[in-house]
């Protein structure tokens, strides 16, 4: 009965709509963050909630979509807001820095709310956070979801080069920025559930309230919830803790049970047996809520859910769904999406590089290859005088991928201009595609910031520029990571699936749920999920997710196929990330592509010391290094796919995938040394823009800088085929075989070969014989 | 079998499957490069059956992979119709490449090499006709064609020769203009004198309905042998012709026709203008040595219009020859495989003739094949004819698709300045697809071309022949395919000499696509070093305008015509003969024959005090019987070992065509080792040098003849001797008996 309403809470919030919006790579950078500066976001954060009748509604998105980079960039923000809060409205809350290297003069961040100007603001915080209340009226606001749109148009201080646009940025903190209601929503109103705050890390902590000695029964009773809150808050920074008391941070404290079962803590009876049956909601100030889902059984609070979801929750759903609709393309069905059905429109551009991204969200089965291209239909304008060099790059995933000079004397106009961009590019779930301009003038070397001129555009990338999507080649493949990080995959195709802890402990447990809601918001339904003590057995048929923490066996297993694997490095731009030079040698590693990636390091940074080599050994250089380069294309490989050097010291946590497709087998692990490392490694595993970087078949989180580094697998397994079309079929060959060519070119040598043989004894029997 | 061919079916087919995948860059490279490795080991092995077949296959692989990557990867997008109309002309000029490309391939799968077959018991002998079809041809071109056919190896009770005399006509004897009338009875006369004095039957008809087809059929009227014989009027016949030929027709009672090359003795524009005649092979030796070999096969071998033996009995089937194209030729063959009817292709030459000298008579006569082979793809339609089988079909529709080649060259010369000019980008491609699809795809189709045909075709010849063309055959192509039934024969103008060298009437349109070409080599070479991003395309582009450039200025050295006054061509013999000189005797070796003289080497000493206008007389001997003619010295070449004195006929009458007949056309063999020691491959890089040599220098040439910087000797040459002939007497209306001898007419000839 338990699991039938459990079920039934997954069927009705199966068309729950959690948000994908797109995660920038980057977070605010340490060393910007002064101790001036926290001081400042503590105290900020406590007048925010210091203000009487008054609420602080953050913004659902997190720090790293909150981050505006080069000369014009712009971002969307959305909060909640109940009718009451509209009718008194309120401020728009933004707090930021920004980049030393931004001009103070003429730098600007203009704020508009629901399409509606509100104001501009200067940027000029380098030291520290500065914030800035910004009182708009009630006709501007709108109950349910509401946009803030933020435009920052920043120049560099004294550096007018076109890399020097690259170290302008400006990030809003996701913590003290949002909106500042005059009153409060009422308790009863759903819409006091979004004013949950965010701690000082920048998270939002659900912190699940019970007794340390009852919190596998607790764990339990609490998966559907918190998945269902998750998909409610839409942030994809949330974080799940298991804890006996609250501890004052911002967030939700979730209680759940009935006050009379000997599992509660005698504050949690007491809070539940003061609330009333069902889900209720209590502020508790400071950002902090209290969600309590009083039911006397495990039914009954799975029926309260239910029963919240459908009927005061929907409208939050509902309104979720339509603005998810507009903020990044699902490549699913093929077909044509132009900008302006994203909210992009049309504005001329007087900057050195214009940047626009778009999330493209490929199914989970997508099987990249070269069968096919998205086709980026390009309708823009460039002005006259540029100076050579203008061209237009699309990015996807931070990797070059095509450029097209835009180099005119007298200006071009580019009207439905295909630009193709490869399907080996993308990988399951959500994709960034950066289309970026570099627009330099020839008066641009002079850098006379005086002379500047904003009223002189450059360029102009029109609305009607549209995405292609083509049919794609389905087939859901184990290991991937990245499916599995951007559609919940395959968590997301099973009715049911196991969670195996190796202990249960509020710390694993916790990693467990955080990682269980980052599925159900990929997945975007919560999932139905059966948790289980120890390991999954050898011959498990099922989808288990693992986590471990202190187990040696799985940690050293990892290092191992981490040192096999190809390595992919997941940094803000692989381009240019140096891929050799800051990596480490592994002790005891005989992997000949290692050693080799050893020696040309060495050879570089040696490279200064050594005479001028002969002209012969420049050609064999050259040669070289052009063998390097055609050896890498052909295994479809870049520079930066080298793999690092990792010392298993080195590495925090891990997470990879290992099973059967075909037997509908997969086991997904996440391990660490300890319960410490498991808490650090999960919380940068999930961090947003980490999150939707993963792929391949494992991934690690070093110590050093918690950044994740992933590994694509030896083989791929298969799930059976959904769709057994001809065309899939075709189209799924046509990958397969491409990364697999040798087994194409010996097919061909064989099937053609044999039909050539049977010619060769054929023809000459057939018209006039020439053979006795 | 079934248990066989079914697995490779099947095989094939998954196969084609697997090339129509869309394939990533590095698995297309990896497998042209594969597939080229294996294609040039399998060359190594020419004469094994199955590894040529697998060599096309393979180099089918890249052309179909090539083909799929063009179709759906690079054509410009519809919407951009700037870009998408030429893009699509040019997308549909290479896809008829690669169709021809299969059709060749299926054409020479197996070419066939005939054996001489025994010839029946005399008594068992078919009678033979020999049709020898004039329309204006010198008495002494005719002369000696008859001479040759008067001397076949045969039973004379059962060959009987024909000249069948368009020029002499009933209707031209009465034209209403009295100097055609005039001219036309003189003619008459002379060749039925000629006739007389040969043993051959003189026969002119009334009209000249249907041209040549509508002569034959006139002939074919007045004779009765089981076999007719067509030669042209300057293709003059070996001894052995026919029997290397009848046999064939004893073994296959439904055989309607056995054809055999056509061998010239003298160069055509290109050969002479280029100075390759004698050491490179000839334009028509990769149809003869090896297309028609390839059509025997599949027993696709077509009527070329002469030195073919025709079985009555088929013609009478279609009454005769066809004459609805201007190419009845190869319309009546295909009337005849229709039937039922077999053919048989015997690759010997068995005769010599005369191909056109100047440019504007080969132009001429490429025009009418050109309009002949379209006219029956468009009225006759051969691959949608009942009765024929499929490869027949295959082979005949690629036969008559092959003239539609001057659409693709010229696309192919001019798409480059889309680009240069107006930066069109009618072909959408990188320069890594380029390299992985492109590059080796040509790469496969020059190894292919060398593999195939490298002994009878050095490398860009091909591309030279057809761009020169292709600019005169532009608008008749246009024309024919408007209006197929429009054009009308006309004959080729042959045996023509000129005086000084110059350039051709034609010459300004290839001077003008030279120097458009050159001009945009210039500029793209300019864009490509100023402009600060040059695309990658561009270079390719450069590239491609450079050979199309290339081929322009090599064409500039065949549109320059150098002057030829030589007005009969030699045949290099071994013939043993004797001279007298003063009443002494000097055993000799004739060196070589023309219809105006003899080169004489003296093997047994040179006679004493002998020099030019010295007089003599040759004796040549056969089966005993000596033939004797008067001879005068002209030149005396001692450059070599020993010298060899040229001398010319003092007399010609018909008994000196006999005696030349019979020391040019004894031996077959003259004529093979003639086609044998200039059929060798260069290699395609050795040609792709030599073509850019000749490119540099004949486009200097060219220029200097444009300036008029010619320098030449302006030294006379001698004329023939007179034909003698003795006439009967007026026959045609209104004829007095006194007119003057026949004043020397340009030759033209059916071919």
């Amino acid at each position: 009965m338990r699991n039938r309403a459990l079920l039934g809470a997954a069927l009705v919030c199966a068309s729950l709509q959690a948000s994908m919006a797109s995660a920038d790579t980057s977070l605010l950078p340490a060393d910007m963050v002064t101790e001036s500066a926290r001081e400042a976001m503590g105290t900020a954060a406590s007048a925010a909630t210091l203000q009487g009748p008054g609420q602080m509604i953050p913004f659902i998105e997190a720090a790293s979509e909150m981050r505006l980079t080069g000369e014009d960039d712009m971002r969307r923000l959305r909060f909640y807001l109940a009718p009451d809060q509209v009718a008194k409205a309120g401020a728009i809350r933004i707090a930021y820095t920004n980049a030393v290297s931004v001009l103070p003069d003429g730098a600007s961040l203009s704020v508009s709310l629901n399409d509606h100007a509100v104001t501009s603001l200067p940027i000029r915080s380098p030291q520290g956070i500065t914030t800035h209340d910004l009182k708009v009226e009630a006709a501007l606001l709108q109950p349910g979801w509401n946009t803030v749109t933020l435009r920052a148009r920043q120049h560099h201080r004294v550096d007018c080069s076109m890399d020097a646009v690259y170290e302008l940025w400006t990030q809003i903190d996701a913590v003290q920025s949002g909106f500042l209601a005059t009153a409060k929503a009422a308790t009863s109103d759903p819409a006091g559930l979004m004013a949950a705050g965010r701690t000082e890390a920048g998270v939002t902590e659900l912190r699940v309230i019970g007794s340390s000695a009852a919190i596998e029964a607790m764990a339990r009773q609490a998966m559907p919830v918190i998945q269902s809150l998750a998909l409610l808050l839409g942030r994809d920074d949330l974080k799940v803790v298991f804890a006996e008391s609250p501890n004052g941070n911002p967030g939700i404290d979730l209680y759940l049970g009935d006050p009379s079962s000997k599992m509660q803590t005698a504050e949690t009876r007491s809070v539940l047996g003061s609330a009333p049956s069902g889900l209720s909601m209590q502020d508790m100030g400071h950002g902090r809520l209290r969600v309590i889902l009083r039911g006397a059984s495990e039914q009954a609070v799975a029926a309260a859910l239910v029963q919240a979801i459908n009927g005061p929750f929907q409208p939050i759903l509902n309104g979720a769904q339509a603005l998810r609709q507009t903020s990044f393309i699902t490549a699913d069905e093929p077909g044509r999406t132009r900008l302006s059905d994203l909210g992009y429109t049309s504005e001329s551009f007087a900057g050195r590089l214009f940047r626009t991204s778009v999330d493209v969200v490929m199914p989970e089965d997508f099987y990249p290859g070269d069968y096919a291209s998205i086709a980026l239909r390009l309708s823009a304008a460039t002005a006259p005088k540029l100076a050579p060099g203008a061209q237009l790059l699309v990015r996807v995933n931070d990797r070059a991928v095509t450029s097209h000079a835009l180099y005119a004397p007298d200006g071009a106009t580019l009207r439905d201009k295909p630009v193709d961009l490869p399907l080996r590019a993308f990988h399951p779930g959500v994709n960034k595609v950066d289309i970026l301009a570099e627009l330099p003038r020839e008066d641009d070397k002079a850098c006379d910031l005086a002379a500047r001129n904003d009223e002189r555009p450059r360029f102009l990338l029109l609305a009607d520029t549209a995405f292609d999507i083509p049919a794609l080649a389905r087939a859901g493949r184990l290991p991937d990571l990245a499916a599995f990080a951007g559609r919940g995959y395959p968590f997301n195709q099973r009715d049911k699936i196991e969670i195996y802890v190796d202990r249960f402990s509020p710390v694993r447990l916790g990693a467990a749920a955080t990682i269980l809601t980052r599925l159900a918001l990929s997945a975007r339904h919560p999932l139905v999920a059966d948790l289980r003590l120890g390991q999954p057995a050898p011959d498990i048929q099922s989808t288990a997710l693992v986590i471990a923490a202190g187990n040696r066996q799985m940690a050293q297993l990892d290092g191992k196929s981490l040192r096999s694997a190809r390595f992919s490095v997941a940094g803000f731009d692989t381009m240019t990330t140096g891929s050799v030079a800051g990596s480490l040698s592994v002790p005891g590693s005989d992997a000949g592509a290692d050693m080799q990636a050893l020696l040309q390091a060495f050879q570089q940074r040696t490279a200064d010391e050594r005479s001028d080599p002969s002209v012969i050994a420049r050609i064999l250089k050259t040669l070289q290094a052009g063998s390097d380069t055609v050896g890498r294309w052909l295994q479809y490989r870049d520079v930066a796919d080298q793999p690092p050097h990792l010392r298993p010291a080195e590495v925090l946590a891990t997470i990879n995938q290992t099973g059967n497709g075909s037997r509908l087998t997969s086991i997904t692990t996440v391990t660490a040394a300890n319960e410490e490392d498991l808490k650090q490694g999960v919380d940068a595993l999930t961090e947003p823009a980490a999150w939707q970087k993963l792929r391949g078949g494992s991934a690690l989180v070093k110590r050093s800088d918690l950044s994740v580094v992933t590994a694509q697998p030896a083989a791929y397994s298969f799930y059976p085929l959904t769709d057994t079309s001809i065309g899939n079929l075709r189209r799924l060959t046509a990958a397969w075989l491409s990364d697999h060519f040798l087994v194409y070119v010996g097919l061909i040598l064989l099937l053609i070969g044999s039909f050539g043989l049977w010619l060769g004894y054929t023809v000459p029997r057939k018209g006039v014989r020439t053979v006795r | 079998m079934m248990c066989v061919s079914m697995p490779a079916i099947i095989a094939g087919v998954i196969g084609l499957f697997l090339l129509w995948l869309p394939m990533s860059l590095q698995a297309q490279l990896v497998l042209s490069l594969t597939i080229l490795g294996l294609m040039l080991l399998f060359m190594t092995r020419p004469n094994s059956t199955t590894l040529r077949q697998l060599t096309f296959v393979f180099a089918g692989i890249i052309a179909l992979r090539y083909a799929y990557w063009r179709t759906t990867e690079t054509l410009p997008e519809f919407s951009e119709p700037i870009n998408f109309i030429p893009g699509l002309i040019l997308y549909v000029a290479e896809m008829y490449c690669l169709i021809m490309l299969a059709v060749n391939f299926f054409i020479v799968a197996d070419p066939l090499k005939r054996e001489r077959p025994d010839m029946p018991d005399e008594a068992n002998l078919p009678t033979v006709d020999v049709f020898v079809p004039s329309y204006n041809e010198a008495p002494d071109l005719l002369a000696l064609t008859l001479a040759a056919a008067k001397a076949l190896d045969y039973p004379k009770d059962k060959l009987a020769i024909y000249l069948l005399d368009d020029g002499g006509t009933d209707a031209k004897c009465g034209h209403s203009d009295p100097r055609v009338a005039h001219a036309a009875r003189r003619r008459r006369l002379e060749l039925q004198s000629l006739c007389q004095a040969l043993g051959v039957r003189y026969h002119a008809r009334a009209k000249n309905d249907h041209a040549k087809a509508g002569n034959l059929n006139a002939g074919l009227k007045v004779s009765s042998g089981e076999l007719v014989v067509v030669f042209d009027a300057d293709h003059a016949p070996v001894r052995e012709f026919l029997k290397e030929t009848v046999g064939f027709f004893a073994q296959d009672e439904r055989l309607f026709l056995v054809q055999t090359p056509h061998f010239f003795l003298n160069p055509d524009p290109l050969e002479k203008n280029l100075n390759t005649f004698g050491s490179m092979p000839s334009e028509n030796e990769m149809f003869y040595s090896i297309v028609q070999r390839g059509l025997d096969k599949w027993n696709a071998s077509f009527f070329c219009g002469s030195a073919a033996v025709l079985r009555r009995k088929a013609l009478e089937e279609t009454d005769g020859f066809s004459g609805q194209s201007i190419t009845e030729d190869c319309e009546s063959a295909l009337a005849l495989h229709c039937r039922g009817w077999h053919s048989v292709y015997v690759d010997k030459p068995l005769i010599a003739g005369l191909q056109p000298e100047t440019l504007v008579s080969f132009i001429g006569q490429r025009v009418r094949w050109a309009q002949g082979m379209l006219q029956i793809l468009t009225l006759n339609r051969p691959f949608l004819q009942r009765g024929l089988t499929m490869a027949q079909r295959i082979c005949y529709a690629g036969t008559n698709l092959f003239w539609l080649f001057p659409m693709t060259r010229l696309t192919f010369m001019f798409a480059p300045l889309l680009y240069i000019f107006f930066s069109l980008q009618i072909f959408q491609a990188n320069i890594v697809e380029f390299v992985c699809y492109t590059l080796t795809y040509l790469v496969s189709s020059f190894a292919m071309q060398s593999y195939l045909f490298g002994r009878v075709r050095w490398p860009w010849i091909s591309e030279l022949y057809e761009y020169v063309q292709s600019v005169m055959l532009f608008g008749a192509i246009i024309s024919v395919v408007r209006n197929p039934r429009k054009p009308t024969f006309n004959v080729t103008a042959k045996g023509q000499t000129l005086d000084t060298s110059k350039l051709s009437p034609l010459a300004g349109s290839y001077f003008a696509i030279f120097l458009l070409l050159l001009g945009a080599t210039g500029y793209a070479v300019w864009r490509y070093l100023t402009e600060p991003m040059p695309s990658e395309l561009l270079l390719i582009v450069i590239g491609w305008n450079l050979i199309n450039t290339g081929l322009a200025g090599a064409a500039l050295g065949v549109v320059a015509e150098r002057r030829e006054r030589r007005r009969n061509q030699r045949l290099s013999v071994q013939r043993h003969a004797l001279v007298h000189i003063d009443q002494k005797q000097h055993a000799v070796i004739v060196r070589d024959v023309s219809s105006g003289g003899v080169g004489i080497e003296f093997f047994e000493g040179v006679p004493q005090g002998i020099k030019p206008y010295d007089t003599a007389t040759l004796e040549v001997r056969r089966q005993g019987k000596a033939m004797k003619t008067k001879i005068v010295c002209r030149v005396i070449r001692d450059d070599q070992t020993h010298p060899i004195f040229g001398f010319a006929f003092s007399e010609r009458t018909p008994e000196t065509f006999v005696m030349i007949a019979e020391m040019m056309y004894a031996e077959q063999a003259r004529l093979q080792e003639r086609i044998t020691r200039r059929q060798k491959p260069i290699g395609f890089f050795v040609g792709t040098i030599q073509f850019a040599f000749w490119t540099l220098r004949q486009t200097l040439r060219a220029f200097g003849y444009a300036l008029g910087a010619v320098r030449e000797t302006t030294a006379p040459s001698h004329p023939d001797a007179e034909l003698d002939l003795r006439p009967f007497g007026p026959t045609g209306p209104g004829h007095t008996g006194d007119e003057p001898p026949p004043a020397s007419v340009k030759e033209v000839n059916y071919a």
